[in-house]
């Protein structure tokens, strides 16, 4: 390919990671800043003859007193011609380069490892090949559920990417390719890591009050200690609702960038303690009252259809989860939820500190 | 041959003061006199002020923004760590997010006032209003009281989106993308309705405003003046209003649809109500694209009239420069897709990439023909041809770093990052409003009557191009390091970038600060203004500064082209401070 001239030109060269700051993380991203390098030198060529020519004829035609302008031609076709036809000769040459470059990024290759990607305000969502998701997330300025995105060394990788709710962007600035996500429709694109390292991902497309913060980790480990880390994630199906609820909220949901587990208020109201105990909503109506079908049911509403009630102080800002989990899982959320309230009934949801051993009615 | 009409007052009776003299009843009587005028003068001037106004409040805006940005906020730790929160600006609300939604208006204020209420109506309604009919020959637009419509019909707008942001504002980015515009966005619902209305209502205010100017453009040449001897800002406003009118009802009935979505939830671009958002935004880029040649075509046309005359040189190139404002026109219909290349199939992707590589070619042809023009020419470096070297500079490299924005595979890493913040203020703010300030001070003299002082002029001309630079060279690095746009924080790694560019920003706002102080210095004790201070051979130049109501006293006859630099002695100058060169062999005439 006639990139392999130009990349090899220019990926050691000093100047390109002065401006980069790193180099590219895989061949492709290195071809995208040996494009970007042409681009650069053409553009660079073109500014200094323009502005050394503006710079000498504005010095040597400075205006003096008495003096006239001189006589020249006031156009020429030759030159005008030229000055048309060999830019665009370039600017051709740009074009192709640049769309095989977009097309490789895009055009996976068939043995890729796909990840489901799905953008959330203000999430990530990731699901692996073998259906699990993962359990680990880090902090990234206020966003408590930054995602740990794990992939294997030497094996491509495409990111099949859907939006649960507006427009977001997944961009990876060391493989220097995005592509936005939409609520209704895939987009993808590739890469391949060539070693062990990590890289930022960030949300690109505006998507409300923490766009900011929207942001994930991906961490290229070698393939074997992949294969061994998906399989660690897949789930036991013997482990007790609220255990399998907090992992589903800890992984898929992201529900802990809103809401905390401790208290604190976030932009959503906290857990702790909010089945059972008495809410005031923001239409003026409250709950209250001990039927745990009752509170099981806000729950349930509050994931499937969060806008029916509004917790007081709260804006209405959380999207619909309806199809984000099965009815099952919503149990096991529920689950989840009911075990962080004091009111919680010890019989049903045993506790640490109270394992289960009131059998009696 | 030179004689075209010169101001006569006292010979045959005319004896009328300027259009800016008081009216003899009062202060309350000019009032009403400026309110319901149909002079094109003074709509232009009010215009001036109320676009001046609004580049103030834009201008607030940014800083704040650049303020904000000092400090990163953010650090990334591993899951054991700690977070090192190093505090916020606007501290407004207990949670992070609320901190941020402020930063989110914020920053959306600077977007929709900059573009809607200043870029957009600046050029074509402030010196464009004020300068074609005098550039013409004519007493004043084809439509006059259209105009004053024009007029109100902005200050509508202006007071619809003024309203919207002391309504705590929008949250949406000037761009208003759906489905978060429509559906999500945090904000009380009133908000963005107001917001999209105040931006349908302006455009009413664009598309009589064009029609307006395309109409005295083909009806109110005065005799003698063909089609290319229009001087070519003329032939720039000319190709913007043609923009104009057939691009932003597009915007009109997009903003409506947005509208009708967010209030009657009627599914047109969110998927949750059978919609799709990439059909608003090629609605939206169908309109904004064509939008940003509405917004450097004037600029263009300024930096011409500045070059031509303060190198008194005939334009190299002149037809070459009148079809290139044609050309950009018809090209900037076909290209809107490229701020879709992220969200777009791959087709296309590549037709829009093809396509927006032609609108570089006359761009750039444009750029040379300027640069040529200054061969064996007599240069005055006054404020008003800093200004046009510096529209040279900022733009040439506007342009420039657009060429990786339209290659495929170098786009989708610079796509939505600082580095397209940094090339979209190359061409908008040192293009346009660089260019614009710059016709700012060249007409002065001739809108005011009065001289601002020079020195400062140039003092305030160098620290915004450094300002400038400062600000906006130091983003393409934060862009291609990996910057993201629209964010409030940002990793540590940024920190020293974003300083640099905050201090630029203050500087160049510390600029535009004193040349505010210069033009509000020569109203009050300015010197009064000779008809002609630059030698300038358009028909403005042939008038009293400021001019009289009705401009010129009898019908002006065009007898040289716009540029006849090289032969014609400028009216009202002193032909020893102007001298031409040795009169062709054979007597030939140049054009």
């Amino acid at each position: 390919m006639n990139m392999c001239a130009l990349s090899i030109a220019q990926q050691s060269d000093w100047l390109t990671t002065k401006i980069f700051g790193a180099a590219g993380a895989s061949p492709l991203a290195r071809e995208s800043d040996a494009i970007f390098m042409w681009i650069f030198w053409f553009s660079t060529f073109w500014f200094v003859l323009l502005m050394g020519l503006m710079a000498y004829w504005v010095v040597k035609y400075r205006r003096r007193p008495g003096v006239a302008p001189q006589r020249s031609a006031h156009h020429n076709t030759p030159l005008e011609l030229a000055w048309t036809i060999i830019p665009s000769l370039f600017l051709g040459y740009m074009f192709y380069v640049g769309f095989q470059g977009y097309i490789s990024n895009l055009v996976a290759p068939t043995n890729a490892e796909v990840i489901d990607v799905q953008g959330r305000k203000w999430v990530w969502t990731i699901t692996y090949p073998n259906g699990a998701n993962p359990l680990t997330s880090i902090t990234m300025g206020n966003n408590q559920a930054a995602p740990e995105i794990y992939i294997p060394v030497g094996r491509p990788v495409q990111f099949r990417m859907t939006s649960a709710d507006v427009m977001h962007s997944f961009w990876i600035p060391d493989f220097r390719f995005k592509q936005d996500i939409l609520p209704n429709r895939y987009s993808s694109f590739w890469i391949e890591a060539e070693e062990p390292g990590e890289h930022v991902v960030y949300c690109a497309e505006y998507c409300g009050d923490l766009h900011s913060e929207m942001s994930a980790i991906i961490r290229a480990i070698p393939a074997d200690e992949y294969d061994a880390y998906l399989k660690s994630l897949e789930v036991d199906p013997d482990s007790p609702p609220k255990e399998r609820g907090k992992r589903l909220v800890d992984s898929r949901g992201g529900c802990v960038a809103c809401h905390s587990i401790d208290g604190t208020k976030g932009i959503g109201p906290t857990w702790k303690d909010a089945w059972g105990n008495p809410v005031q909503f923001a239409d003026g109506t409250s709950m209250a009252g001990d039927d745990p079908d009752a509170w099981d049911n806000y729950i349930r509403e509050s994931i499937i259809n969060p806008n029916a009630k509004i917790h007081a102080g709260y804006a209405p800002a959380m999207a619909s989860y309806a199809g984000a989990f099965t009815e099952e899982e919503l149990g096991f959320i529920a689950a989840y939820i009911k075990s962080l309230s004091s009111k919680a009934p010890a019989g049903e949801i045993p506790t640490e500190e109270d394992p289960a051993d009131a059998p009696s009615n | 041959m030179t004689t075209i009409t010169t101001p006569d007052s006292g010979h045959d009776g005319h004896h009328e003061g300027s259009y800016l003299t008081p009216n003899k009843g009062g202060v309350f009587a000019t009032i009403i006199q400026w309110a319901t005028t149909i002079d094109h003068k003074k709509i232009g001037m009010m215009y001036l002020f109320a676009v001046l106004g609004m580049f103030m409040l834009g201008g607030v805006a940014a800083l704040m923004v650049r303020a904000e940005l000092w400090e990163p906020t953010r650090t990334i730790v591993d899951s054991a760590g700690e977070v090192a929160v190093t505090g916020q600006l606007f501290k407004g609300g207990e949670t992070a997010a609320e901190n941020y939604l402020t930063y989110n208006r914020i920053f959306t204020m600077h977007g929709a006032v900059m573009v809607f209420l200043v870029i957009v109506p600046g050029a074509p309604a402030t010196l464009g209003n004020f300068l074609l009919p005098l550039m013409l020959g004519a007493k004043d637009v084809a439509f006059p009281r259209l105009n004053l419509l024009s007029w109100y019909i902005y200050l509508l707008g202006a007071a619809f989106a003024v309203l919207a942001l002391l309504n705590t504002g929008a949250d949406t980015g000037w761009t208003f993308y759906t489905p978060y515009s429509s559906s999500h966005a945090g904000n009380t619902y009133g908000n963005i309705v107001m917001m999209t209305t105040a931006a349908f209502i302006l455009g009413f205010s664009s598309i009589l405003t064009g029609l307006n100017f395309i109409v005295t453009i083909h009806k109110l040449r005065c005799p003698g003046m063909g089609w290319f001897d229009m001087p070519l800002f003329v032939w720039a406003m000319y190709a913007t209003s043609i923009i104009q009118v057939l691009a932003t009802p597009v915007i009109g009935i997009t903003l409506l649809l947005l509208i009708f979505e967010r209030v009657f939830h009627v599914g047109i671009f969110d998927p949750a109500m059978g919609g799709d958002p990439v059909l608003f935004q090629h609605f939206f880029w169908f309109y904004s694209h064509p939008v940003v040649y509405v917004m450097i075509l004037p600029g263009m046309g300024i930096a011409t009239e500045l070059i031509a005359v303060h190198c008194r040189k005939p334009i190299f190139g002149y037809r070459a420069i009148a079809f290139a404002s044609l050309g950009i026109a018809a090209v900037s219909f076909l290209v809107w897709g490229h701020h879709m290349f992220a969200s777009m199939g791959e087709l296309a992707s590549a037709v829009f990439s093809a396509l927006t590589f032609f609108v570089a070619i006359p761009t750039a042809v444009k750029v040379f023909n300027w640069i040529a023009t200054l061969y064996k020419g007599s240069i005055a470096l006054n404020t008003p041809m800093l200004y046009a070297l510096s529209f040279l500079f900022l733009f040439s490299i506007g342009g420039l770093t657009g060429l990786p924005l339209a290659t495929l595979a170098t786009d989708l890493h610079l796509h939505d990052s600082y580095f397209v913040v940094a090339h979209f203020h190359y061409v908008m703010m040192g293009g346009t409003i660089i260019a614009f300030v710059g016709g700012v001070h060249h007409w002065w003299p001739k809108m005011t009557g009065k001289m601002y002082t020079e020195w400062v002029g140039i003092v305030g001309c160098l620290l915004v191009f450094v300002g400038f630079n400062v600000t906006f060279f130091t983003q393409f690095f934060l862009g291609i390091q990996g910057m993201p746009r629209r964010y409030a924080s940002y990793v540590d790694e940024f920190q020293l970038l974003h300083q640099i560019s905050t201090v630029g920003a203050f500087t160049l706002g510390l600029g535009f600060f004193i040349q505010l102080g210069n033009f509000i210095h020569s109203l009050i004790a300015g010197r009064k203004a000779p008809p002609n201070p630059w030698g300038g051979l358009t028909l403005e130049w042939y008038i009293e500064s400021p001019p009289t109501e009705h401009n010129f006293h009898k019908e002006p006859i065009l007898t040289h082209g716009p540029y006849d630099y090289e032969d014609v002695y400028p009216p009202h100058c002193d032909p020893a401070e102007f001298p031409l060169p040795d009169p062709k062999p054979g007597g030939a005439k140049a054009h």
